[in-house]
């Protein structure tokens, strides 16, 4: 268990180190929904901006003047949803990228590293990490699909069912299931990050790729994701809590600013310390040492 | 029971009913009381057969509504469809009329429609006389229809038996002469019938639990089978449920009994309907007038019957609950409050649903969101869930203009009119909104002035559209003479009888240049331009838009920087009009409508104008916006 509690809080060290990728991402996040809220601000200046209903529009949730504003500026609101949705591709092409530039950060250990070992992760693992994505990606769907079928295996035409308390119970069960299932998923994605960030030639034939998770799968994995969503828990249960005492809406918008910047934290966080984990089991390739060439 | 008569009880039946659970088939032989109440002599009678609606696929009802899938597909081992049929109708000399007996189609010349027969009486009714007659019948159940049906062991029964229509006198409502009224079956719309008097003897199987309109006077049973008696007075109808599996509670308000009847795994939600439902009738016994009937049952259908929810019937309505709602939908409160307001509007006040649909159902949905949003709240009483609040009368309105069919077609169009849509939006959408629109314009206490007049003086006949109108002018002449001198038809000329949409903006506000001398000042010698006026006033020229058909009175409020305003009054006629303010104070921003009274209108957001905009509060907004978008990012890219 020590062991364990060694890799979560040298990941922390590490990105203490390394703070300057922590406000780096959270100023890529900024960026990203600063330009895809632009069209959405722009409308909201011209529907709202000129009438007294933004004082009820900014204050509640104001049912009649959002309908109005559908009803009557329904192609603003169209374009405004396209571009956020076109940031969302954006931003998940950003984190496949990021995602290689934390593991390479994590390779250095308790060292304060050049952004310059950050971009070249990014740009090294990009496409490996891009196509573990796109694999994700499917992998959800078909869990997705299967607990949608799971669920509706008996049909949902509500003139055929007795009652709908077992469908709620059947859908509880599956929630329960599907936590579990991405719970365990998200741990051999993890633990997939780390491993091909090694590896020279990925093959392509899915079955190698799945053996080789296997054969590095440890429960310690289980318990160093468990110590990562505990905290990771503990810090939204105290933002949750901090916020029924605030009644300033910017003190609220800081401390979720912060919290988002805890979330940014806890991405880098659990895949250093599943890195250090594999690391410590494997010795595949070792750290490197404290006097990293790469060291700024 | 046995008190005195409160309607005029014209058509009463006395019938003995038997369910038979294995085949699908109720029989009955019913004992109908009838009086002429026109001046000349009846020699035919007309019936409703509804059940002849789910005869086939070519019925009115289906061609209009759509077959669903369930009774096209494996029909050959399941058979959904149902019928009636009178199998012998006798007369009062005990001559059987049947097969003189026709069918017809009084509505759209459909000849396969088989829900109105015409019964050719071999002795008339004479004006002012009984007619007595005895019939027996037989119908095949369908499966879970809209409205009624069985399905596994449940079992709802509305539009059921062979009803007789409503001989209209000369005079009454539309009527030119004496006439039937018997409109075939169709997907919208079922109330027009006279009141009476029913004696029910229902038979089914011993371990059904029954619940229908009026009360339960008697019970006996059989080795195998109970019959309950009830007995329904001063109704337009009379329906009932059984199944097996009902859990009944019970609570009351004054003298009322109110029963609720559901599956037990939603008997949790009796506490939410019999406050809501008490509620409503408090509210509407002091706005309206009481309720007189001893009964009301509340029946909550299990999800297999959920065709059957939401559904009005005289001292019976149908309500819907889903356990998997949360607590935050108030289906439960939202349901039981418009049907229980049925029972004044449709059942009391009986207008004709088919062709005035608008005067059962829109009346209501105002009622509902009146008494909805005072039990509630205006800003929650719909959706309170999430962070999300929307109020029963807010939504109402976003329903409505939301949809594509705002200006389908006019308030007076029937139920089967409707052709291409639009039937909810008119009948019940756009007629709250208008009266909540009057309401605004004439105050609430005149409202209910009106309401209640209305209410009153129509309970337990027929009014059609005109007599509401009458009452409305007529309330109007007494308390407001010189705000409205010619009465209201103006108004229904707009909203009843028009297709335009009401839109009202601020388009300009814009200082005026202030007043200065010009011309010969001092003397005549040097033509000058002189010095602003000391203590001029500031002029504010205030543009005001009309951009729709739609015209009404309106109010304008101009706030001025020193936190004072002034209220300004225009007819709302002119396509554009202009106001000026002369004021010591800057004017900050105009509203049209400031308290909302005008609901009609479109859109709110154009209503008001302000000189300088409130950025702050945008920036708020959007910053809050932009951190949601930040963690939805986040929370996306967790899976991948």
């Amino acid at each position: 268990m020590s062991a364990i509690w060694d890799y979560y809080t040298a990941a922390w060290k590490c990105l203490i180190l390394n703070w300057r990728i922590l406000f780096l991402l959270y100023m890529f996040s900024l960026g990203f929904a600063f330009l895809a809220i632009g069209p959405f601000s722009n409308l909201m200046d011209y529907v709202y901006g000129d009438s007294l209903v933004l004082g009820d529009m900014t204050s509640r949730f104001d049912y009649s003047a959002i309908a109005d504003m559908i009803n009557h500026y329904g192609d603003g609101v169209q374009l405004s949803i396209s571009t956020v949705f076109s940031f969302v591709v954006i931003y998940f092409l950003w984190s496949v990228f990021y995602t290689g530039g934390l593991i390479e950060l994590s390779m250095h250990k308790n060292t304060r590293s050049s952004t310059i070992v950050f971009w070249k992760g990014g740009a090294e693992y990009f496409f490996r990490y891009l196509r573990l994505s796109v694999y994700m990606m499917v992998i959800v769907a078909i869990i997705l699909s299967l607990i949608f079928i799971f669920f509706t295996k008996d049909g949902l035409n509500p003139l055929h069912l007795k009652s709908e308390d077992f469908l709620i119970f059947r859908f509880k069960v599956l929630v329960i299931v599907a936590v579990v299932v991405f719970f365990m998923t998200s741990i051999f994605r993890d633990i997939a990050k780390v491993i091909i960030r090694d590896m020279s030639h990925i093959p392509f034939i899915l079955s190698s790729n799945f053996k080789a998770l296997a054969q590095t799968f440890t429960w310690r994995y289980v318990a160093l994701s468990l110590t990562n969503l505990f905290f990771l828990g503990l810090v939204f249960l105290l933002y949750i809590l901090l916020k029924t005492f605030m009644s300033s809406t910017w003190l609220v918008l800081i401390l979720s600013q912060i919290f988002l910047i805890y979330r940014l934290a806890y991405r880098f966080v659990r895949l250093a310390s599943f890195n250090y984990q594999y690391r410590a089991v494997k010795a595949v390739l070792p750290l490197h040492n404290q006097s990293s060439p790469d060291r700024a | 029971m046995g008190q005195a008569p409160l309607s005029p009880r014209i058509a009463n039946y006395d019938m003995e009913i038997s369910l038979d659970v294995d085949n699908k088939i109720i029989t009955g032989k019913t004992i109908l009381l009838w009086k002429n109440t026109t001046d000349v002599a009846a020699d035919e009678l007309y019936f409703h057969l509804y059940y002849n609606a789910f005869r086939n696929s070519e019925s009115t009802f289906f061609s209009e509504r759509g077959v669903p899938d369930f009774l096209t597909k494996n029909i050959d081992e399941n058979c959904g469809w149902g019928y009636s049929e009178i199998l012998k109708f006798l007369d009062q000399d005990g001559q059987d009329l049947i097969p003189d007996a026709k069918y017809v189609s009084t509505d759209d010349n459909n000849a396969k429609d088989k829900t109105v027969l015409k019964v050719k009486l071999s002795s008339p009714v004479q004006a002012g006389e009984y007619g007595t007659y005895t019939y027996e019948w037989k119908a095949k159940i369908p499966q879970t229809m809209p409205r009624t049906g069985y399905n596994m062991d449940y079992y709802f029964f509305a539009q059921w038996f062979p009803k007789l229509g409503v001989l209209e006198a000369e005079g009454m409502r539309f009527a030119k002469r004496a006439q039937w009224n018997c409109h075939q079956y169709h997907s919208n719309g079922e109330y027009y019938s006279d009141f009476g008097v029913y004696n029910v003897s229902l038979t089914v199987p011993i371990d059904y639990e029954v619940a229908a309109s009026g009360e339960l006077i008697a019970q006996s049973k059989s080795d195998t089978t109970r019959t309950w008696t009830f007995r329904a007075e001063d109704v337009i109808d009379f329906s009932w449920t059984t199944s097996p599996h009902y859990v009944v509670q019970e609570a009351a308000y004054k003298d009322t009994r109110i029963m609720l009847y559901s599956y037990p795994e939603k008997a949790h939600f009796s506490e939410r309907y019999f406050e809501a439902t008490q509620f409503a009738m408090q509210y509407l016994d002091e706005h309206l007038g009481e309720y007189p009937y001893s009964t009301l049952s509340i029946i909550d259908p299990p999800i297999h019957g959920m065709y059957t929810g939401g559904m009005e019937y005289p001292t019976l309505i149908t309500s819907l609950t889903f356990n998997s709602f949360p607590a935050g939908f108030k289906t439960a409160e939202t349901l039981v409050t418009h049907e229980y307001i049925h029972q004044y509007f449709m059942q009391m006040v009986a207008t004709h649903e088919v062709e005035e649909p608008w005067m059962d159902e829109g009346i209501t949905t105002y009622y509902e969101n009146r008494i909805l949003d005072a039990y509630m709240g205006t800003r929650e009483s719909f959706i309170d869930f999430a962070g999300i609040k929307i109020g029963s009368k807010e939504y109402n309105r976003g329903e409505f203009f939301s949809s594509e069919k705002v200006s389908i077609g006019d308030n007076t169009l029937k139920s089967w009119e409707y052709k291409n849509g639009g039937y909810k939006e008119m009948a019940y959408n756009k007629t709250a909104i208008w009266l909540q629109t009057l309401e605004g314009m004439v105050g609430i206490d005149v409202m209910d002035k009106i309401m209640k007049a209305y209410f009153q003086r129509w309970k337990f006949k027929h009014p059609c559209r005109y007599d509401f109108i009458d009452v409305v002018n007529e309330v109007i002449a007494e308390v407001l003479p010189e705000e409205y001198p010619e009465g209201m038809d103006w108004y229904f000329d707009q909203v009843l009888y028009g297709t335009e949409t009401c839109d009202y903006a601020i388009s300009s506000i814009s200082e005026l240049e202030p007043s200065v001398s010009r011309g010969y000042i001092a003397n005549t010698k040097d033509c000058e331009s002189g010095d602003a006026w000391p203590e001029a006033p500031i002029n504010t020229k205030i543009l005001i838009k009309r951009n729709d058909g739609l015209m009404l009175p309106i109010e304008i409020k101009v706030n001025l920087e020193n936190g004072e305003h002034k209220m300004y009054k225009w007819d709302g006629k002119e396509k554009v009009h202009s106001i000026i303010v002369e004021s010591d104070s800057k004017v900050t921003s105009a509203e049209i409508d400031p308290d909302r009274k005008i609901h009609i209108d479109k859109n709110f957001i154009n209503n008001s104008l302000v000189v300088e905009q409130n950025q702050k509060g945008l920036r708020g907004y959007i910053a809050r916006c932009m951190d949601t978008l930040m963690h939805g990012f986040e929370l996306m890219t967790m899976l991948i």
